[in-house]
């Protein structure tokens, strides 16, 4: 177990391991040269312009108006001093003025804002492809004429195509009415307001 | 054992997590190919969309009166019109009812009557000689308005008759006690009828006979005497009938003893309704030979 030379290889071994050594050492430096060499090449690049990308539009317009950000406002669909048994009807026109087809959603709400508020008392009711008609003596009724496509408040989707069918568009009639056997406390209601969210989503092919 | 068993339970946990990532990957895939354009529009009914719609208002009827035009008929009660506003003007209510209440606020209602647009209708008088009126104007099914109530009180006292004797009559003493023992029945020497809307409360008589002597209910005694003080009256009898606004007065006492002798008689009647409304009626009459 002396620290000496006693386990310590022969110099003729040493010799060879260091000779060894640089051969490889002077191999790797060639072989990385040429290889740095070999790399060398031609190059060119071709750009391709041209071929434009857009984006389609949705655009749902009621009678031509956008109702976003600023509501419509449907004049017509009004009615004050309102009786029991009393109603009035409009027709709104839903378009499609965009490049895609949607689906649309019709959601009606009453006002509920405090005691004076004739909302709570009032019905709406919704018909795909209907006209309207009014009368202006009592009991003044608003009648949409055609009942047979009754549209639920938020439930029924309804598609709607581009182009000219969307141009044309499709009548939604809107009727809101004082029931028959509305309550005695519907009496003398100062306020009262009826809003319709028309919500579209692109159709899927 | 145990080693085996971790590392089991190991191999599902990194399974479990490979699922879940699988799915969470395939989740966002699908996510990111349904999105959609979108758009909304708002529409708010009516010029002002805060008072598009307002109801209108049925006003009260005026406060009623009521009237009798005798003491046994019936009460007509009258008001003035409700009006309505809304409805486009020009519309009247769909009709009125008229209700009898228990008190002047609150209270139990009973409907008396009925009308369609007449303004007034006849109904019976309350029983009790007073009673709360008031009128519902009615539109369509269901909205109503009360006007004030009239606080109506019987103001016509009853109206009573004579059975026997009559007015005028003039009868053999004897005769006259069997007519009357007859009509009134034993024990009475006069007898008739009294009638009211209300019910009749009392009735009272003075009777007196040849101006200086007056019944007592069993005997004729002098002036100076109760029964024979001034303006005094007996009680009489009172037999309530059915319904209760018809009744039978009678004055008590022995016929044969009250009709003995040739003279005049006068006879007074004064019936009271619970009301408090008095009536009193008199006959003259006397005995021959």
């Amino acid at each position: 177990m002396s620290r000496g030379g006693a386990h310590r290889a022969p110099p003729e071994h040493r010799r060879g391991r260091l000779t060894r050594a640089a051969v490889a050492a002077v191999a790797a430096v060639v072989l990385l040269l040429g290889a740095q060499g070999t790399l060398s090449f031609w190059n060119d690049r071709a750009t391709v312009t041209g071929g434009q990308f857009t984006s389609g539009t949705l655009n749902l317009t009621v009678d031509n108006q956008e109702g976003n950000p600023t509501p419509y406002a449907k004049t017509s669909l009004t009615l004050t001093g309102m009786l029991p048994g009393e109603s009035v009807a409009a027709v709104v026109q839903v378009r499609n003025t965009g490049t895609v087809p949607f689906t649309w959603t019709a959601t009606a709400t009453t006002s509920n804002t405090g005691t004076a508020d004739l909302g709570p008392f009032l019905t709406v009711q919704m018909y795909l492809g209907s006209a309207a008609t009014n009368t202006t003596s009592y009991p003044r009724t608003g009648t949409c004429t055609t009942t047979t496509a009754p549209v639920g408040s938020g439930s029924t989707s309804t598609r709607l195509n581009a182009g000219t069918v969307g141009q044309t568009g499709q009548a939604l009639c809107v009727r809101v009415a004082l029931p028959s056997g509305v309550l005695n406390e519907a009496q003398g209601k100062t306020t009262g307001a009826v809003t319709l969210r028309l919500d579209a989503t692109q159709a899927l092919p | 054992m145990s080693r085996h068993r971790r590392n089991a339970r190991g191999r599902g946990a990194r399974r479990a997590a490979f699922v879940v990532g699988v799915v969470a990957l395939v989740l966002s895939l699908v996510s990111a190919a349904w999105a959609v354009f979108t758009d909304t529009a708002t529409v708010t009914a009516g010029p002002t969309a805060s008072a598009a719609f307002t109801s209108g208002t049925l006003n009260p009827p005026g406060t009623p009166t009521a009237a009798q035009t005798s003491a046994t008929s019936p009460l007509t009660v009258t008001w003035t019109a409700a009006s309505v506003t809304g409805g486009g003007g020009g519309v009247a209510p769909s009709g009125y009812e008229v209700f009898r209440y228990s008190a002047a606020v609150d209270g139990t209602a009973t409907s008396v009557c009925t009308t369609t647009t007449a303004l007034s209708c006849t109904t019976t008088a309350p029983a009790t000689g007073s009673g709360f009126y008031g009128v519902r104007a009615k539109l369509g099914s269901t909205w109503i308005r009360d006007s004030g109530r009239l606080t109506w009180m019987d103001a016509l006292g009853p109206t009573v008759t004579f059975t026997r004797p009559t007015a005028g009559l003039s009868l053999a003493a004897g005769l006259l006690a069997r007519a009357v023992t007859t009509d009134c029945g034993a024990g009475f020497l006069a007898c008739g009828t009294a009638s009211d809307s209300s019910t009749l409360a009392s009735a009272q008589y003075r009777f007196v006979r040849n101006s200086n002597q007056c019944w007592n209910g069993s005997a004729w005694v002098g002036i100076g005497t109760v029964a024979c003080a001034n303006n005094a009256y007996q009680a009489g009898t009172l037999t309530v009938g059915n319904p209760a606004t018809t009744s039978t007065w009678r004055v008590p006492g022995t016929a044969s003893t009250a009709y003995t002798l040739l003279t005049g008689y006068v006879l007074s009647v004064r019936v009271t309704d619970v009301a408090g409304r008095v009536t009193e009626s008199s006959i003259s009459f006397s005995t021959v030979l």
